[in-house]
């Protein structure tokens, strides 16, 4: 009885999951002054129920991808100059999901060579 | 003391718990952040002064910050002048330890180390003449420069410094090298070092006013300065992120032309202490 409940659990439709949207890596880190980095990400996303699916990344350089299935991965080169959303939209042009491409500064620990000449106990 | 710490060293090494935390090594510090702790156990100083009572303590406060030039770590104040990732050269400022060994009660106050100190002075006769005046010495603060080089676990210190609390117009020279690694999941330090004291930082502490003794002999001057040889132990083991166990023994060989004058009862000290950390 208990297997059959977890086993049924595998066939439960993806419809009613709804859709998802995946971006990896979803943070670019920069390092120095200057707020800009460049890096490849993947884009994964599924919405089942819809006939086709775009993707729009926020960026000045980029245009709706579409694709005519409910599925769908596809790779870009990016450079970010400030975090921006990539947004995954039905063939009406609805927002379905939206996840954030992170920039991010590299800010490592800054350490001193601790001292030894003070007295105590 | 000196029994109870050795006795508490040997516990926490036989007792020691192996877990795979990773540590530092602790010969580095993290820049602007506070560094705040509590320490509660046992220790103090082995006071060689003759006829003074050690110095024991069961808390063991600790703060230190380290700016991008500017830090102090407990006592001591300090600006790079110039430094890199294995480099320093600092403009410092400390206490000199031979005043705590005659006069705490400033100080103990702020470091909780009176617990159980004997109210007499150090050398103070039982019964006090009229003509005679109690042996009492200032701590005095010193300023100079600090000189050093670390990399790898491994360190060595330069520190010339010099009296600016005008109470002895002496001076203290300081090299330390020292071995910083991780062992059995806790930081482990070993400490060697010589600290040179002038002629006036050692007359001015150590030589007996003719009116501080009924001797005579102990009228002359000591003859010079004196190199005072150093080495300390220190391990801690963290427990969790605020609690970790603590051990720190040193022990100090005093100059044996200084040690062998009226106004010492030994010829070395022990100090240290052991306990559980809290850190803030």
């Amino acid at each position: 009885m208990l297997l059959e409940h977890f086993v049924a659990l595998l066939f439960i439709p993806t419809a009613v999951l709804g859709p998802s949207l995946e971006v990896t890596p979803h943070t670019c880190i920069y390092e120095g002054k200057v707020p800009k980095c460049e890096m490849n990400v993947k884009v994964t996303a599924s919405a089942p129920g819809n006939s086709s699916l775009c993707i729009l990344i926020e960026l000045p350089e980029f245009v709706p991808r579409c694709f005519n299935e409910s599925k769908l991965s596809t790779n870009y080169h990016i450079t970010l100059e400030s975090t921006v959303n990539v947004i995954l939209t039905n063939e009406s042009g609805n927002i379905l999901v939206q996840k954030k491409l992170v920039l991010g500064k590299l800010n490592p620990k800054n350490y001193r060579v601790r001292r030894r000449f003070g007295w105590g106990v | 003391m000196r029994k109870n710490i050795l006795f508490v060293c040997a516990l926490l090494f036989i007792s020691k718990i192996a877990h795979s935390k990773e540590v530092d090594n602790g010969q580095y510090i993290e820049v602007g952040a506070l560094e705040a702790s509590l320490t509660f156990g046992y220790g103090g100083i082995e006071n060689p002064i003759h006829g003074a009572e050690d110095i024991v303590s069961f808390v063991l406060p600790h703060l230190a910050y380290y700016g991008e030039n500017w830090y102090f770590d407990d006592f001591s104040l300090g600006y790079s002048v110039s430094q890199n990732r294995s480099f320093y050269f600092d403009v410092v400022g400390t206490f000199n330890e031979d005043g705590f060994f005659f006069e705490l009660d400033g100080i103990d106050k702020l470091f909780a180390i009176n617990g159980l100190r004997d109210l007499n002075r150090p050398g103070r006769p039982p019964v006090i003449p009229d003509y005679l005046t109690p042996i009492e010495r200032s701590i005095s603060y010193q300023a100079g420069f600090a000189f050093g080089y670390a990399n790898r676990g491994v360190g060595i210190e330069l520190t010339t410094l010099h009296d600016i609390s005008s109470v002895h117009n002496g001076s203290e020279n300081k090299l330390v090298v020292y071995y910083a690694n991780t062992l059995f999941g806790g930081q482990f330090l070993g400490e060697a070092g010589a600290t040179h004291k002038s002629n006036e930082l050692i007359e001015y502490y150590y030589r007996i006013r003719p009116s501080e003794s009924v001797s005579r002999i102990v009228n002359s001057s000591l003859g010079g300065s004196a190199i005072n040889y150093h080495l300390k132990l220190e391990y801690r083991y963290p427990i969790n992120e605020h609690f970790s166990f603590m051990l720190r023994i040193s022990n100090t060989w005093i100059d044996k032309d200084l040690s062998n004058t009226p106004m010492f009862g030994a010829d070395q000290y022990l100090s240290g202490f052991s306990g559980i950390t809290f850190e803030f």
